[in-house]
């Protein structure tokens, strides 16, 4: 019998020991995720400029409304958003009025650089208003959410561009000068 | 001839030789002699040059002639262009023959017997009787005037499918029409004449009048409805006439912008309101159709967009938008907000951009050809809604004036258009007016008093002169 612990047998043994650790140490169970512990994150108020109507239907006028923000002003997204959330649901002040009926769900509205975009709901489509009326309802939303930035605004319906919800221009963006004199 | 010399002594030759030179010398002498060449001088349109009389007839060189009129000599004949004329002369070289009547010369499109031009030291000569008499200038033997360029009468003749009018002038000048709403302007450069009225008996030119317009003269006359015009030159010796027929018989070949003008397009969108009107009637489109009764009676071209139930689609709207002259719409004020009421007739001007770029352009400041009757500043606009008001009013309703911007079809209206609230179905006081059969025809009154006087002054606007070209003179009438 030749020597059994020959320098071949032996490093051969060595190699078969350290290729059977390693296919032990790739196929040992992951370990258990830790469960992460998720935070709120703060809301600050933030004051912004809401736009209802003049109970003669025939101007605009702000009223001050503090609402909860993530992040504060600093979220102008979140901002916009919860604008448009207080201006469909109306004012507090008794002598204004809301452009829209109650009960009507809110558009959405995205921030992108300069330019926002208001998705409206299909059934801004039956509001019946008078040409006036729907120029009115589109400029008090165009006015709340340029008071303090953004470039101009455009509107979707449901999520679609389209020329017009009843007889106002939807193909171009709105702009603080397409409501000024309101 | 040796021989005849020869034969002769020297005294004899000298004789000969002196014989020869002598009549030589003669013959030359009786050559000119006989020519009957005399100089002299001419006054030509003020400025003194050399004239030749040649057989009783005065010559001038045409390096003279040059300064009346463009010569252009063409291998044996000259022709002379000036003053709208033309003169076609042959160049004789028999120099007493050109002044007879042997050969045949063109005056512009007369071709007859005349003098013509000869060679009087090498130098072509033209003979100016001729030239006088093709121009129509005033003529003595040492004087050659051009007449003033003056319109000297106006004529007519009349036509069962169109009329004329001939403008005589005494000399040829640039002569162009313009199309101003419905009048015709026929335009002589740089002309004077008597401003004037004439009066015809014609079907359809009734009468023009002659007006001054700066250094220029403008016949002015009215153009029948459905009626085309042509003008043209008749050129003949010593006369120049411009001829004006204008009738149905001639094909009306204006552009169709200049058209819009005369023949413009008022479109009221009557906007469907969600309520359809208290005790089934449509306000807004029993007002339209009023409204639209008024115009046509007044000849005026008017479409709706709603005829009852039945609504143009959104495109068709569009269309007829981009195609109006006045685009009107009527609507009835309704917020469904409770308590919110927006009562009374409210008129809106739009004030935002057209949608067109083409239209933006033309009111940021190009002008290209008839642009203004394609395209209306907002000067149309705001003059249309100060005449809705003003005429409301004299209807006994005070309408408010109020801006409005991003209206779809107002925004593709190239002209003026406005936005009228006859009331507010949320108010029970205008509900109850605009159930009034009579408020309702008043508004309508209003509303087509108002387009009628827009459009009315439009188009005298487009026959009116720049200031100070108006002319005042009044006269009696030529037949």
């Amino acid at each position: 019998m030749k020597n059994a612990l020959s320098f071949f047998n032996v490093v051969a043994a060595a190699v078969l020991v350290l290729t059977v650790a390693a296919m032990s140490w790739v196929n040992r169970p992951p370990p258990t995720p830790e469960v992460p512990n998720y935070v709120l994150s703060e809301r600050l108020p933030v004051e912004v400029p809401v736009y209802y109507l003049d109970a003669g239907g025939q101007k605009l006028v702000s009223e001050k409304r503090n609402v909860p923000v993530v992040q504060g002003e600093q979220n102008a997204q979140g901002t916009a958003e919860a604008a448009l959330t207080v201006w469909n649901q109306g004012p507090t002040t008794q002598a204004l009025k809301a452009a829209v009926p109650s009960g009507l769900p809110a558009p959405r509205v995205w921030l992108r650089g300069d330019n926002y975009f208001v998705n409206l709901p299909g059934e801004y489509r039956n509001l019946g208003y008078s040409v006036s009326g729907e120029y009115l309802m589109l400029c008090s939303m165009t006015r709340t959410l340029l008071e303090n930035q953004g470039l101009d605004v455009t509107f979707l319906v449901e999520g679609k561009n389209e020329a017009t919800i009843g007889q106002v221009d939807l193909r171009q963006p709105l702009t603080r000068q397409d409501c000024k004199d309101l | 001839m040796k021989r005849v010399i020869a034969a002769r002594t020297p005294w004899q030759v000298a004789a000969l030789l002196a014989a020869l030179t002598l009549g030589g010398v003669g013959a030359w002498y009786g050559s000119v002699a006989s020519a009957q060449v005399a100089y002299s001088s001419l006054t030509l349109q003020g400025t003194p040059v050399q004239s030749v009389n040649l057989y009783g007839a005065e010559y001038i060189d045409v390096e003279s002639l040059r300064s009346l009129a463009r010569v252009v000599q063409e291998g044996p004949y000259l022709r002379i262009d000036g003053y709208g004329h033309s003169i076609v002369l042959p160049i004789d070289e028999d120099a007493y023959r050109a002044t007879t009547d042997f050969n045949t010369i063109q005056l512009d499109t007369v071709r007859e017997q005349g003098r013509t031009a000869t060679y009087v030291d090498g130098t072509v000569h033209v003979p100016l009787e001729v030239v006088a008499r093709t121009f129509g200038a005033t003529y003595r033997a040492g004087t050659f005037t051009m007449p003033e360029l003056r319109l000297s009468g106006v004529s007519s003749s009349v036509g069962t499918n169109a009329d004329r009018l001939v403008l005589d002038l005494t000399q040829d000048t640039d002569v162009f029409t313009e199309l101003r709403g419905n009048d015709v302007h026929v335009v002589v450069r740089g002309a004077a004449g008597e401003q004037r009225r004439y009066t015809t008996t014609g079907k359809f030119i009734s009468g023009a009048r002659v007006i001054g317009d700066g250094d220029d003269l403008r016949l002015r006359f009215s153009l029948p409805k459905d009626s085309g015009y042509r003008m043209y030159k008749v050129i003949r010796p010593g006369s120049v006439r411009v001829v004006v027929d204008a009738g149905p018989a001639i094909e009306r070949t204006a552009p169709a912008l200049l058209d819009r003008i005369a023949r413009p397009l008022i479109v009221i969108e009557p906007v469907p309101t969600a309520q359809g009107g208290a005790g089934g009637t449509d306000f807004s489109l029993d007002v339209a159709k009023k409204a639209l009764a008024l115009l046509n009676e007044a000849g005026w071209q008017v479409k709706l967009t709603r005829d009852g139930a039945k609504d143009a689609t959104l495109d068709q709207k569009m269309e007829l938008a981009r195609q109006s002259d006045v685009y009107l719409m009527l609507d009835v004020s309704h917020i469904g907000v409770e308590g919110v009421v927006s009562p009374g007739v409210k008129v809106y001007q739009q004030l935002s951009e057209n949608s067109s770029e083409y239209v933006a352009n033309i009111r940021a400041g190009q002008n290209p050809a008839y642009a203004s009757n394609a395209v209306g500043d907002l000067g149309g606009t705001r003059i249309l809604t100060d005449s809705l008001i003003k005429e409301l009013g004299t209807q006994s309703i005070k309408a408010q004036q109020r801006p409005i911007a991003k209206i779809l079809t107002l925004g593709e209206a190239p002209q003026a258009g406005a936005l009228i609230e006859l009331g507010s179905l949320d108010s029970a006081d205008d509900v109850a007016a605009l159930g009034d059969d009579a408020f309702r025809q008043r508004l309508a009154v209003g509303v087509a008093r108002s387009v009628a006087g827009y459009l009315s002054k439009k188009v005298e606007n487009a026959a009116t002169l720049p200031a100070g070209e108006q002319g005042s003179a009044e006269g009696s009438s030529s037949q």
